[in-house]
């Protein structure tokens, strides 16, 4: 039998097809790399300098006519503003300040300049407001916006707390502590930037502290409700969230920064080239025996003393091993060529992510944990090319072969999403819910409630024994008819 | 008696009702090399697929070397060589990648002995080439060349003179005669080629729409169907025709057939004589394979 096997290896790696299949695989890997890189070096936002379309707007407006009056004054803030990010770059700390922080009081400047509605008191507090700002962003002092909003909070929180002493109304005190939860949240972001380090110039830790905010306001939600009752929709969105903001946390404590590189696309290796290990897959499978039929070589293979089955389950032991192989081949171009493009830092930084069975953060090894979402990923593989393999065993047909696991792929999601959507329990039965064992990590929630990982593992494998047994069955009977 | 390699008892074979093979019983013994004849769609290639175990046997029983091929598949097909319907081989492979394919199938071939195969059957200069370049002749050696490789005892070739030019035929005879001679080999050839499989074999089993209508010595067949026939060369075939009567027939103007025995052969020719005919030469018609195939089978008739 271990010759069978190198006889099928050798077919195999004597055809183009592997090779054409490698050579798109790797240009993909290529390209995806090269994009990273592009896309990397502007990816926060696209910055349009809006400067000139304001001025000609201005021109055609006449600040001196009631009906011109307001829209006048908006888009001479507006330029003021526009001028201002332009002068100091997009991607400058200053342009997050100028855009947060400074529209008010720009706006009492230019409102009294141009009308009456302003006090002298509100117009000369807003300008001293307004010079002192100019200055510090001119000294690159974001540690003072950071400051003053400190004290803003503070002063607002300390209002709150006196205000909840004071009032006996369930309802407003529900209400106070949703604004002291806000605030004390904003407290904590800003003693983090000031503690870590961290301005207010785009960039990941930004980021990590705009996602805790925005995820502890979400979970706010969650706090009244009891998460066992959840559905499993909710549970998902819930969980995410979670992941999110203790993700963040972890980033902001660890000041941990995680950039689109060779590591990133690593990470997320099945998802980005998932595709293409299932192309490999499930063409070698689905031509491995029907090509034999249609090029007549069957019956060469069928007058050796070997039985039916130990040439069949030969050439099915070849396909997995070339699933394997596939995936070991796109794991290895990633790491060299996206190295060579993206460089090799990072690599040493490991993977994290967030356990619901622990509540904690934890760390892998980059490559372990690659690994083992491989192996979780497995069964999806596994399954769709043994597909591919029993069509090609009953029908003879390499386009049949190739085209039913392609198109049970693509429909997978869309059946899961159907079971969901008109909660058809006997789901759980087929083999699309089950076959994603990634689900399960790390206390993760499955796709519909009461799976669990050795229920799939087994499902998994009666579908993949029904498929072995069927194409063993059909093949030993079978006729060589005339070709 | 030599040992009888393949054996087929009684095989009967049916696709959807319609009964290919109503009861084949041949076999092969060693040296021997039978001719399997019969016209388009007698159920020739079924025969082989069913001796080879490619189709499932109806009812009979196969044997090689002694063991049955339903139940005992590996251990009969292991000294089996074959060529079916056409060589069909790996075309994107060198016809010796093919060769190195096939010996890793079977126990202790070495690398000569796939040289030395290439050699007989006269592939040497193209072995490398991809197959996909080889004419359909070369394709036909290539396909010897594989069924022969492992050194089989009992060799199965479906129509191997397809295609194959005069010298490669030439060649393919000698080759199997050597085989059939030296090696002890037994050969079963199927092919329409009538003519030439005459030249290659020394028993022939002639099949009918399913059915055997004649096994028996090559020379056999073809003694019963020319026995009693004689050509006579005369100067006008008309004028004899009349003196000799109904047992004669005229095939062109100095040639006419006599259906007699031999003993009445003399008196006729003294007829002749006396009428003033002159007779040329008298020979016997030893038929050819093929005329008596025709007789046989009554024409190609497929049903």
């Amino acid at each position: 039998m271990i010759k069978l096997i190198g006889n099928e290896f050798k077919k195999i790696f004597k055809k183009k097809t592997i090779f054409i299949l490698l050579a798109i695989t790797l240009a993909y890997v290529i390209l995806t790399n090269i994009m990273t890189k592009a896309t990397s070096s502007n990816r926060y936002y696209y910055y349009y300098d809006d400067t000139k379309y304001y001025e000609k707007q201005l021109a055609e407006l006449n600040p001196n006519s009631e009906a011109d009056k307001s829209t006048y004054i908006e888009l001479k803030s507006s330029l003021e503003l526009s001028k201002l990010t332009a002068k100091y770059g997009p991607d400058s700390w200053q342009a997050n300040v100028i855009n947060t922080i400074l529209p008010s009081c720009i706006d009492t400047v230019v409102r009294h300049e141009y009308s009456d509605e302003i006090t002298e008191d509100a117009y000369q507090k807003a300008k001293a407001q307004y010079d002192e700002a100019m200055q510090k962003l001119a000294s690159n002092d974001w540690k003072y916006f950071v400051n003053k909003d400190l004290e803003e909070i503070n002063n607002s929180l300390n209002d709150a707390y006196a205000q909840k002493e004071n009032t006996t109304d369930k309802q407003a005190i529900a209400s106070i502590d949703t604004t002291i939860y806000d605030l004390e949240l904003k407290k904590q972001i800003d003693e983090w930037r000031l503690e870590k380090n961290i301005s207010y110039a785009p960039g990941f830790l930004n980021n990590a502290l705009e996602n805790y905010y925005n995820g502890k306001i979400a979970l706010q939600d969650y706090t009244n409700k009891n998460i066992s009752e959840l559905s499993s929709d909710e549970l998902n969105q819930y969980n995410s969230l979670l992941e999110e903001t203790n993700l963040s946390k972890y980033y902001i404590n660890n000041n941990i920064t995680l950039e689109s590189d060779n590591r990133s696309i690593l990470l997320n290796l099945f998802s980005n080239y998932e595709l293409f290990i299932l192309i490999i897959g499930i063409v070698i499978a689905g031509s491995i025996v029907s090509e034999e039929f249609n090029r007549g070589t069957i019956k060469l293979l069928l007058v050796k003393p070997y039985n039916r089955i130990k040439i069949l389950l030969s050439k099915f032991i070849v396909c997995m091993l070339i699933l394997v192989l596939s995936i070991v081949f796109i794991a290895g171009c990633q790491l060299i060529f996206g190295g060579i493009i993206n460089g090799f830092d990072n690599l040493s930084t490991p993977a994290i992510f967030y356990n619901f069975d622990t509540n904690r953060v934890e760390t892998m090894n980059l490559f372990a944990y690659i690994a083992l979402i491989g192996i979780c990923k497995l069964p999806i593989y596994i399954l769709l090319s043994t597909l591919a393999f029993a069509c090609s065993t009953l029908f003879a047909s390499t386009a049949i072969a190739v085209a039913i696991p392609f198109l049970g792929y693509i429909a997978s999601s869309l059946i899961n999403q159907f079971a969901l959507a008109y909660n058809i329990k006997q789901i759980i039965y087929f083999v699309t819910p089950n076959w994603d064992l990634s689900y399960y990590l790390f206390g993760g929630s499955p796709l519909f409630k009461g799976l669990t990982m050795p229920f799939s593992i087994a499902i998994c494998a009666i579908y993949l024994v029904i498929m072995l047994v069927v194409s063993c069955i059909v093949f030993k009977k079978r006729d060589i008819k005339n070709i | 008696m030599p040992d009888i390699i393949l054996k087929c008892d009684n095989l009967h074979k049916s696709f959807r009702k319609k009964e290919i093979l109503k009861g084949v019983s041949l076999e092969v013994r060693s040296g021997d090399i039978l001719g399997f004849i019969g016209p388009n769609g007698a159920g020739k290639t079924t025969t082989i697929k069913l001796i080879l175990g490619l189709q499932s046997i109806g009812s009979g029983n196969v044997s090689i070397n002694g063991f049955d091929i339903k139940n005992n598949f590996e251990k009969a097909i292991a000294k089996v060589g074959a060529i079916i319907e056409n060589p069909d081989l790996y075309m994107y492979m060198s016809g010796y990648d093919n060769l190195k394919l096939i010996s890793n199938l079977y126990p202790n071939i070495s690398i000569s002995r796939i040289d030395e195969v290439v050699k007989l059957v006269g592939l040497d200069n193209r072995i490398h080439d991809k197959v996909s370049k080889y004419s359909l002749g070369m394709r036909q050696r290539l396909g010897v060349a594989q069924a022969i490789l492992h050194k089989p005892n009992l060799l199965i070739l479906d129509e191997p003179t397809n295609g194959l030019d005069p010298e490669g035929i030439r060649d393919l005879r000698n080759l199997l005669l050597k085989l059939a001679k030296e090696e002890k080999m037994g050969i079963l050839i199927s092919s329409h080629n009538l003519a030439e499989l005459e030249s290659f074999c020394n028993k022939v089993c002639i099949i009918k729409n399913g059915s055997v209508v004649e096994t028996s010595n090559l020379e056999d067949v073809k003694k019963q169907a020319s026995e009693g026939n004689y050509v006579i060369e005369v100067d006008n075939s008309k004028k004899a025709r009349m003196v000799i009567g109904d047992i004669s027939s005229a095939m062109d103007n100095t040639h006419i057939q006599v259906h007699s025995d031999k003993e009445d052969i003399p008196s006729i020719v003294k007829k002749l004589v006396l009428q003033d005919i002159k007779v040329y030469s008298i020979k016997e018609d030893v038929s050819t394979l093929e005329e008596a195939f025709f007789k046989k089978t009554g024409g190609n008739v497929i049903d």
